[in-house]
């Protein structure tokens, strides 16, 4: 069963989403769906107060229209099915996801893929922050799956990161990889200061430009054409290992082309 | 008036006797004319509030605990209702449900087990914001340079007075040694490990410190005995220190109390690593049965995530080197350290399951249960909500037997003592081991029973002792004991159906044992030592008594 789901009231306080999950309301009667409680902000509605709920078609899908940046918490702990998110998602889509896929036609807010566990998430537009991150405080990130961006991502993506790959075609911002021990971290365009710092294992690329220069914590090998997400990447990149400073062998991987500041790493 | 209940009311006597209990203002009366209201008990449990006699629940480094951990607040947040205030945490509950948890388990006393005497106008400050319950803090004091030097030089006239300005001065309760001397070692990055080791600085041995305590204690008539957490705690091995600190009091033995031994599970693990640690309960469950004088409680462990918190620095520190996970680490000037550390106690690690077994062990090779008592040391071993889990264990070898199976790690299974132990705990005996004992033990005369004149503090719980298997019925234990059908805490009914219905404030309890000749001669002390160590004026050190919400005062030696 695929259901439509279109936000119909407008609201400035957090909308708690996560009931909206193929978990919960694949195989659930409308009527009853349309009855569930629905937490905005400190008060209380039914769903049909919210959104207008429309069965179609027979792929266990939900389908989010409209603009859904306030819901959070949307799939969250979900282990099958898919969402199809028409617009612009709000923050913990997919949080703690274990299964399943998660498509993201516009942007999508900090928290992406926070804590996941396995299946897909796919965003067309923008990330924020915390990408795949561990919730604050706690010391786990992402373990499994994917999460891709065709855009580009705030700060802290992959912090704490377990497993799994997150794959940003754009730029991303500070710290990336920060903490993590295993998995694997992808951006495409350029990224913040101290990519993978206090790493302990898994690998970063940056294919564009690095601001600033890698951390002193990270000691230099060569150049290489690493392999990331299965994929052997077509471009030579510096190779870093560390972070040293927390006994870590984590690889860091740094386009040349984009970064000829760092040239004089060749002559050493 | 509650009627027709079960009543198990040990330090009278009375084991699940149906009879009423009577209540006139916040006391237990022996009759009366007309009920303001009544309760109907028939077919349940009534039994007197809860004593905790150790729990980590106020202060800095509670605080600091909830302040590094985020994500033990995510997914237990408690919004408003009509009788009670929104508040967050698991492990570590801000004030509001700490005081609301405690009362849905029918705990309407509980002390918190440490504070640094810098810090206790924080702690007070936490205690007054905690509804619920009574409370006091037990101070500090095995590590505080101007004792130690006193006890160093043989002072005890001195050592007495300022031990008894400080006390007042803070408001405290009575007497908590850490690691006594390592603290101070901690200090420049080391620790005493034998109760015979030379503390850095002050050339005065942990036992020194003990003893020293101790006769101060009783020089100046606390209620209570001193409360020790012994060196070397949580490291394989340490029994032997247990045993050799209960013996270095055996030429001060009495008829009465005159040391606790907290947390006792952390204290008392055999084996020389790791890898080799096993029971050593049963040694150190031989020496407190054959002392009268001695009490401790289990501290015992559960298989959860929580977060461990002690004034024990250097044991936090090695505690965070096994773990890996986040540490904090304080010093507070001239008193003591303190360290947090998050953990996860999980039943297929060797450690952690030799661990549980050792509570529940020395709980049940301790003949007598008055001088045995059930704490988890919340939150260090396991998070207060687990108290009926912990009492459960202890009423049903078929639930001990359940959670030996599974996961839980072989290894251990085959070290443990609990296979050989029948025992079960009855509710007569559990009644003492959460009230009856421990209030003996703090000396609060009017709580842990029913008797006439006793504070109202009472438990409902919905399970019949004449129809119910505790052996084999243990999850009613633990739902019973969770959610208690009614509390009466100081004659007002504040939970029903395991609901707080009403929110009161308890009483801050605190000893006086400064006489003016102590005064005196303590503040020639403080005159002359506490520029020399203190960052502070000793007038900013004082908590005076009208800061506190609802004080109550207990004089020494009249109890």
């Amino acid at each position: 069963m695929t259901l439509r789901i279109t936000i119909t009231k407008k609201v400035e306080a957090p909308i708690f989403g996560e009931m909206i999950s193929p978990n919960k309301l694949i195989g659930m009667n409308l009527s009853e769906a349309k009855k569930l409680d629905i937490q905005i902000g400190n008060k209380t509605y039914k769903m049909e107060q919210v959104f207008s709920l429309e069965e179609s078609g027979s792929e266990k899908k939900l389908v989010l229209i409209g603009d859904i940046s306030h819901v959070r918490f949307v799939g969250r702990g979900m282990t099958e099915g898919s969402i199809l998110v028409e617009g612009k998602a709000g923050p913990y889509l997919g949080d703690a996801m274990k299964g399943g896929e998660i498509i993201v036609k516009g942007d999508a807010d900090s928290w992406l893929g926070a804590r996941m566990l396995g299946g897909t998430i796919e965003i067309h537009g923008n990330a924020g922050n915390f990408v795949g991150a561990a919730y604050r405080g706690s010391l786990r990130g992402i373990k499994n799956g994917t999460i891709k961006i065709h855009g580009s991502c705030g700060s802290w993506a992959g912090l704490h990161s377990r497993g799994g790959l997150i794959w940003i075609d754009g730029d991303a911002g500070l710290f990336p990889g920060m903490h993590m021990s295993a998995g694997e971290v992808y951006i495409g365009g350029g990224c913040g200061e101290m990519p993978g710092a206090e790493m302990i294992g898994g690998k970063i690329a940056v294919a564009g430009r690095l601001s600033g220069s890698v951390l002193p914590s990270f000691s230099y090998d060569k150049t290489s054409k690493p392999k990331i997400g299965g994929v052997k990447l077509d471009k030579q990149f510096y190779t870093f290992t560390g972070d040293i400073a927390q006994g870590g062998s984590g690889k860091l991987y740094i386009g040349v082309e984009a970064n000829p500041h760092l040239k004089y790493l060749e002559e050493l | 008036m509650i009627k027709n209940g079960f009543v198990y009311d040990p330090a009278n006597k009375i084991d699940g006797d149906q009879m009423d209990i009577f209540i006139e203002g916040s006391k237990v009366v022996d009759s009366l004319h007309e009920p303001e209201w009544i309760l109907d008990a028939a077919g349940m449990v009534v039994m007197p509030g809860g004593v905790d006699i150790h729990a980590h629940i106020a202060g800095s480094k509670v605080n600091s605990g909830r302040a590094m951990r985020p994500e033990d607040h995510e997914g237990h947040a408690y919004p408003r209702t009509s009788f009670t205030r929104s508040g967050t945490g698991r492990s570590i509950p801000t004030t509001f449900i700490t005081g609301y948890l405690f009362s849905q388990m029918g705990y309407t006393t509980v002390i918190e087990a440490a504070s640094p005497p810098l810090k206790s106008r924080h702690t007070h400050e936490e205690l007054d914001d905690t509804p619920m319950i009574d409370k006091a803090f037990l101070t500090l004091l095995g590590n505080n340079w101007i004792v130690a030097r006193l006890l160093r030089d043989g002072s005890m006239e001195e050592g007495s007075a300022f031990t008894a300005w400080v006390l007042n001065a803070v408001k405290g309760y009575g007497i908590k040694i850490v690691n006594p001397g390592g603290l101070i070692a901690w200090g420049w990055g080391k620790n005493v490990s034998s109760i015979d080791d030379r503390v850095p600085l002050f050339d005065i041995t942990p036992r020194e410190i003990l003893v020293g305590l101790m006769m101060i204690n009783r020089i100046l008539g606390m209620p209570h005995t001193i409360h020790v957490h012994t060196n070397n705690l949580g490291r394989p091995g340490n029994y032997q220190t247990t045993i050799e600190t209960i013996k270095a009091f055996d030429p001060y033995g009495s008829s009465s109390p005159s040391i606790h031994i907290t947390h006792c599970q952390f204290n008392s693990y055999a084996g020389d690593s790791w890898a080799t640690i096993r029971s050593g309960a049963e040694e150190v469950a031989r020496e407190v049965n054959s002392r009268e004088w001695l009490t401790i409680d289990i501290g015992q462990l559960a298989f959860t995530a929580t977060t461990t918190m002690t004034a024990d620095g250097p044991f936090q520190y090695a505690l965070y080197e096994l773990t890996g996970a986040k540490w904090l680490n304080a010093d507070v000037e001239s008193e003591t350290s303190a360290g947090i550390v998050p953990v996860i106690y999980r039943k297929k690690n060797l450690v952690n399951a030799v661990q549980w077994s050792i509570g529940l062990e020395l709980a049940l090779l301790v003949k007598d249960p008055w001088r045995v008592f059930m704490t988890t040391d919340h939150p260090n071993a396991a998070p207060l909500t687990y108290y009926p889990t912990v009492l459960a264990w202890l009423m049903s070898n078929e639930y001990r037997e359940k959670t030996m199976s599974g996961k839980f790690n072989k290894r251990a299974k085959r070290r443990s003592l609990l296979p050989s132990i029948d025992r079960e705990y009855t509710l007569q005996e559990a009644a003492v081991i959460t009230r009856a004992a421990t209030a003996r033990a703090l000396n609060l005369t009017s709580k842990g029973h029913l008797g006439v004149g006793a504070d109202a503090d009472v438990a409902v719980y919905d399970m019949n002792p004449r129809e119910t298997n505790f052996s084999k019925e243990h999850g009613m234990v633990r739902k019973a004991f969770r959610r208690a059908k009614y509390v009466v805490k100081g004659g007002d009914i504040v939970v029903i159906n395991g609901e707080v219905v009403k929110e009161v404030y308890g009483r801050t309890l605190w000893v006086n044992s400064l006489t003016p000749q102590r005064k005196e001669l303590a503040e020639q002390i403080v005159a002359s030592e506490f520029e020399k160590h203190y960052s502070i004026r000793p007038s900013n050190y004082v908590v005076q008594e009208d800061y506190l919400k609802k004080p109550m005062e207990i004089r020494a030696g009249e109890f």
